[in-house]
């Protein structure tokens, strides 16, 4: 029985991480996928929009709905199975099992209510090592179901790559009500169309003429290449093609790993420092970075609050930062060595860092990075109480390694041109900076939207993507336009209608309906 | 050594501290219990409410003769009657200016003299710092098994069964000992102070203390107590590490004087320095059960739940809908801890 | 001063869970060095002077954890005392273990620290026991440890704050936790790593299968059961603060 509620504006239901809120008429809580089978079918006969939810931990307005109903998974948060096949473990989820929840079963082993979704699949995952997911799209509260909607990365996506490469199966709802089971492998494009099924006959789908650029991490617009497994069009879709009920995750080996942060002298010591790193024979299975504004960030709030980031104090001569974790393995003692050389070349050393190897200090360091985007974020929720319209800005624009330095000299030297007080942090291992401005009014909200584009159409310039891993939502649609031209948005579009004619399933992402 | 006044002990006078003659006090005949009398110093010295509490259980539960302890000189005699009126039988005073202060070394082989004289069943004593500290030295003098901070004795003929929260309060454990004498010290509060019985007679016996194990303390300066005892109010407005303002701890002191109640907190606020350790409700903190808990960001720890899962009614308000104190609470209220003290504080003005 | 510092490893409470009927989920939690302790180590290497600092400790195996954490924080050596018929020890049966450990091996010791208590037992017994056992003074909650001409200690028992000078050889136990624990450089890293643990069993300390573990210990566990109290956790919507108010006030009574 598909239950239904009513909203109210200020509903959590209307908003996400972006602080952009929408509005709807009702909220949808299907219990499992019959429910959201009704849900679509009901929606399709009405013709009223039907936006997905997952844990509303977006960042681009993604399930921020305008109009018609919301349709939340977070009854749907069973895991399900575990199963095995050539490539190794999955465990079969419903979409709003959260990053953590999935981690949590794997590291407690509590497997024993789990279905064997191939023979003796859970007694084998017992009585194996221990097992994770190696996506870690930083927000551990973000749903499964969500990370696939959008294809999420995150700072471990240097060693494991987005969760697309995660993804064996899903099965999906389309507008009309049809549900697809689609398992990597069983559906691939001919050329450039795949023929589906739905309610009324075949639908030829055509995907849009551009080549999705995956050199560098990219979450802008429909994945698009030649002979294309169909499961990969729906991962990254953004809700606009289907509503994921069910899916099949693989997960690989845990292994010790050794959390480093390594301080310098300034911003440009830090990037030498990354680039040493990467010619060497050290293997960090992530790098982040965190520059002088991040850190005086971190000091800020813990001049009030002495256990935010519960890390110990900065220490004073620190005025950049690179986080990377190691494997804890024969190979760290030669990572350190290359470590070495190349920070004592740029103004750190084996002494100005810190490490941690046991559970409780990885997390520290992992809440560290996270407190950047974080504290923004609670600055923006503070600011729209008497700047209702604000939202929160970051950009998310990746480019391929060797522009990397280039890319960050470009943010500072825009932002810097439009006085807008800002901090970069991020992915700098995969080329892909977060830049946050610290808005003050709409007028820097403006400022912001132009310099931004100004920088996206650096980023498409030096080969890169305007949105690296947050996805385009309602937010940063400008992006489409700017890298596949107007022809692909029609595109996009177009696709968009095969599947879903009423143009019902979250309108307003990615391209405008 | 305690004195040999009257001739009944033997052995040398002059020990370092610790260094005693092997005890063997596991006796069929151990018979009675040992309470150590904690004295509260001051211009009129008075007996930690713990030990007082112990008395009544003691004479419960146990066969034989209560036994008190005391340490200090003659400005103990007005506490003599209330020892006894509390349900001490016998009260050893030994009696020495210098035992004024704690010097547990002291204190340790005084006591463990006392037992050889009596060998109790069990000794006794409140499960405070002093408390805490003493009794394990002792437990070692004597070879004795000791079951720290228990909240609740049984007696099974001689045998005392001793109860005590376990791993972090979510675990109840039953320990009893191995042998004779039966040490435990005892949660304060876990049992109700006894009335007196004014008027109740016992023996004082004096005791020298002719050893030497004391400490060289330099200085030593009282605390001035604390006006709120958390362990006491009825009703604890509560604050944890999802408070992120300072304004909201004073917001929160308005709201629980306005439900005459008082303000504690979790670890992660005294960490902060925003309240006192005093107001800290946990396993490193205070034990509390007021008639009503509210609990405002606080995620719920196992150390703090260990703290408050007496309380009658516990009311949590969380941001977090998966908060862990959810399952320890009686209403979760998903919803912003300050907007809800500040609603709470403007709607008990118009009360 | 050569310093030596006994240590425990616990499960770490702070992610320590329960499950829908209120047991302890002990599966795959991971354990750490006591926060005491770990305060123990971080004061032993401030006062070490020349040192060295000895860590040691009573546990299965894996408790090499915790000592890599005592070498990483500065301490120059570390034991593990490790044996199965040490299992099930109380704060009596680990006491003794520890005062052979120390008889046999850090005779001409200067101090030995401690951490107030264990986050998981809790009993705070082993620092006085341990004294107690090997004849000399005790020092507990103790906040601060000044060394100058002599050695000085501020101990807080709550109502009281004192100083005493401390003779060497004593036993202190601390009772801080910091606030933030400290992390080791990469180079501290390096250097712990190199540090070989050393393993001891009963033989090695002189004892046999009667003085400690189960045998040895002199109190047993009868029974334990959940603690669990039957809550109602009634969940409410309190987005709205005045609901949430609503609620509250009846629950006062007001």
């Amino acid at each position: 029985m598909l239950r239904t509620r009513s909203l109210d504006t200020d509903s959590p239901y209307v908003a996400d991480e972006s602080k952009m809120s929408g509005h709807a008429d009702a909220l949808l809580i299907p219990d499992n996928e019959d429910d959201v089978i009704e849900a679509a079918r009901e929606s399709y006969r009405n013709g009223t929009p039907l936006t997905v939810s997952g844990m509303r931990t977006g960042m681009c307005g993604g399930c921020v709905p305008f109009g018609g109903k919301v349709l939340t998974t977070e009854k749907m948060n069973r895991v399900i199975g575990a199963g095995r096949d050539d490539r190794g473990f999955f465990i079969r989820l419903q979409p709003a099992v959260t990053v953590r929840e999935l981690n949590d079963v794997m590291r407690r082993k509590a497997y024993s209510n789990l279905q064997d979704v191939t023979e003796g699949a859970t007694a084998e995952l017992k009585a194996s090592g221990d097992y994770f997911y190696p996506v870690d799209p930083t927000e551990l509260n973000s749903s499964i179901g969500g990370n696939i909607s959008t294809n999420a990365s995150g700072p471990r996506t240097l060693k494991y790559g987005p969760t697309r490469n995660w993804v064996r199966r899903i099965r999906v709802v389309l507008s009309d009500g049809t549900a697809l089971d689609l398992a990597r492998g069983d559906v691939k494009a001919v050329e450039r169309t795949f023929r589906v099924h739905m309610g009324d006959g075949f639908h030829t789908v055509r995907l849009p003429s551009y080549d999705f650029n995956m050199d560098v991490k990219n979450s802008c617009g429909l994945m698009s290449r030649d002979g294309m497994d169909l499961v990969d069009l729906f991962i990254g879709s953004e809700g606009t093609l289907g509503i994921i009920t069910e899916a099949d995750v693989y997960v690989t080996e845990w292994h010790p790993l050794m959390s480093n942060i390594l301080f310098f002298p300034c911003d440009e010591d830090a990037y030498g420092f990354v680039r040493g790193i990467r010619a060497s024979s050290a293997t960090p299975e992530f790098l982040e970075f965190l520059d002088s504004g991040s850190l005086n960030l971190i000091r800020g709030v813990r001049s009030k609050d002495p256990l935010f980031t519960s890390m110990p104090d900065l220490p004073s001569y620190a005025k950049s930062a690179v986080l990377l974790d190691l494997p804890m393995d024969d190979t760290l003692r030669p990572s350190y060595e290359a470590i070495k050389m190349a920070a004592e070349a740029h103004g750190g050393s084996l002494d100005r860092c810190w490490c941690g190897h046991e559970l409780k200090d990885r997390e520290r360091f992992f809440g560290m990075r996270h407190s950047i985007p974080q504290t923004v974020f609670e600055y923006v929720a503070g600011l729209k109480r008497t700047v209702p319209k604000i939202h929160k800005m970051a950009t998310d624009m990746a480019v391929p390694l060797d522009r990397s330095d280039e890319m960050a000299g470009l943010y500072k030297s825009a932002l810097d041109s439009y006085g807008l007080e800002h901090v970069i942090f991020g992915h700098i291992g995969n080329g892909h900076l977060h830049v946050e401005i610290i808005l003050k009014d709409m007028g820097d909200l403006e400022k912001a939207h132009a310099a931004y584009r100004e920088l996206a159409k650096k980023a498409i310039s030096l080969g890169g993507s305007p949105s690296a891993e947050h996805g385009i939502g309602k937010i940063k649609k400008e992006y489409v336009a700017l890298l596949y031209g107007q022809k692909g948005v029609d595109e996009i579009r177009e696709l968009k209608r095969s599947l879903d004619p009423k143009m019902i399933l979250a309108p307003g992402n990615m391209v405008d309906p | 050594m305690s004195g040999c006044s009257d001739g009944s002990c033997s052995g040398p006078d002059r020990l370092p501290p610790g260094m005693l003659s092997k005890y063997d006090l596991d006796l069929p005949t151990a018979d009675g219990t040992l309470v150590w009398l904690e004295v509260i110093r001051g211009p009129e010295p008075r007996f930690e409410a713990s030990s007082l509490e112990i008395l009544d259980k003691a004479r419960s539960i146990c066969e034989g003769r209560v036994f008190g302890a005391v340490f200090g000189d003659k400005e103990l005699k007005p506490l003599y009657d209330i020892a006894f009126s509390y349900g001490v039988d016998t009260l050893y005073h030994v009696k020495d200016k210098r035992l004024v202060q704690f010097h547990p070394e002291a204190y340790c082989d005084a006591i463990a003299e006392l037992s050889a004289r009596i060998a109790p069943a069990a000794i006794l004593m409140g499960a405070t710092p002093r408390g805490r500290e003493l009794a394990p030295r002792l437990a070692a003098a004597l070879g004795a098994g000791l079951t720290a901070d228990c909240t609740d004795l049984s007696a099974d003929g001689r045998r005392i069964l001793m109860t005590r929260p376990a791993f972090g309060g979510n675990l109840v454990a039953t320990i009893a000992c191995n042998g004779f004498p039966q040490m435990a010290t005892v949660r304060p509060g876990a049992f109700p102070m006894p009335r007196a019985d004014v008027g109740r007679k016992g023996t004082v016996i004096y005791r020298r203390y002719l050893g030497s194990a004391f400490k060289n303390i330099v200085s030593s300066e009282p605390v001035e107590a604390e006006s709120v005892d958390i362990s006491k109010a009825k009703i604890l407005v509560s604050l944890g590490n999802g408070i992120r303002d300072r304004a909201t701890v004073d917001l929160a002191e308005s709201v629980a004087s306005k439900l005459g109640g008082a303000v504690s907190c979790s670890r992660a606020l005294v960490d902060r320095g925003w309240l006192p350790q005093s107001r800290q409700v946990g396993q490193s903190g205070r034990i509390v059960s007021p008639d009503l808990y509210l609990a405002f960001g606080i995620s719920g720890s196992v150390q703090h739940k260990a703290g408050m899962s007496g309380s009658k009614r516990i009311v949590a308000v969380n941001k977090d809908p998966d908060a862990p104190i959810k399952e320890s609470a009686d209403v979760f209220i998903i919803g912003d801890a300050h907007s809800v003290l500040k609603e709470l504080d403007e709607r008990l003005d118009s009360n | 001063m050569k310093i030596v510092v006994a240590v425990k490893q616990v499960p770490d409470v702070s992610s320590v869970q329960t499950d829908d009927s209120g047991n302890i989920v002990r599966e795959g939690i991971p354990s750490v060095l006591n926060p005491y302790c770990e305060y123990a180590v971080y004061m032993a290497c401030r006062l070490k002077g020349d040192g060295p600092v000895t860590a040691v400790t009573m546990g299965p195996p894996q408790a090499r954890g915790a000592l890599l954490r005592c070498l990483e924080l500065g301490a120059d050596e570390a034991y593990l005392i490790s044996d199965k018929a040490f299992a099930g020890s109380d704060a009596f049966a680990t006491s003794k273990v520890l005062s052979a450990f120390v008889r046999t091996h850090i005779p001409g010791y200067d101090l030995i620290l401690c951490g107030k208590q264990a986050s998981d037992g809790d009993t705070a017994e082993v620092p006085a026991e341990l004294a107690c056992m090997l004849g000399v003074q005790q020092f507990c909650y103790v906040d601060e440890i000044v060394a100058g001409d002599d050695l000085r200690v501020l101990q807080n028992y709550r109502d009281e704050k004192r100083i005493c000078v401390v003779p060497l050889r004593s036993v202190i136990s601390v009772s801080k936790g910091e606030c933030n624990r400290r992390l080791p450089s990469i180079n501290d890293y390096l250097r712990a790593a190199d540090v070989e643990i050393k393993t001891l069993d009963k033989a090695a300390l002189g004892l046999d299968e009667q003085s400690a573990g189960v045998k040895g210990s002199k109190t047993r566990i009868i029974s334990s059961r959940s603690s669990g109290v039957e809550r109602s956790c009634v969940t409410i919507d309190g987005t709205n603060p005045s609901d949430a108010a609503d609620v509250i006030i009846k629950e006062a009574g007001m």
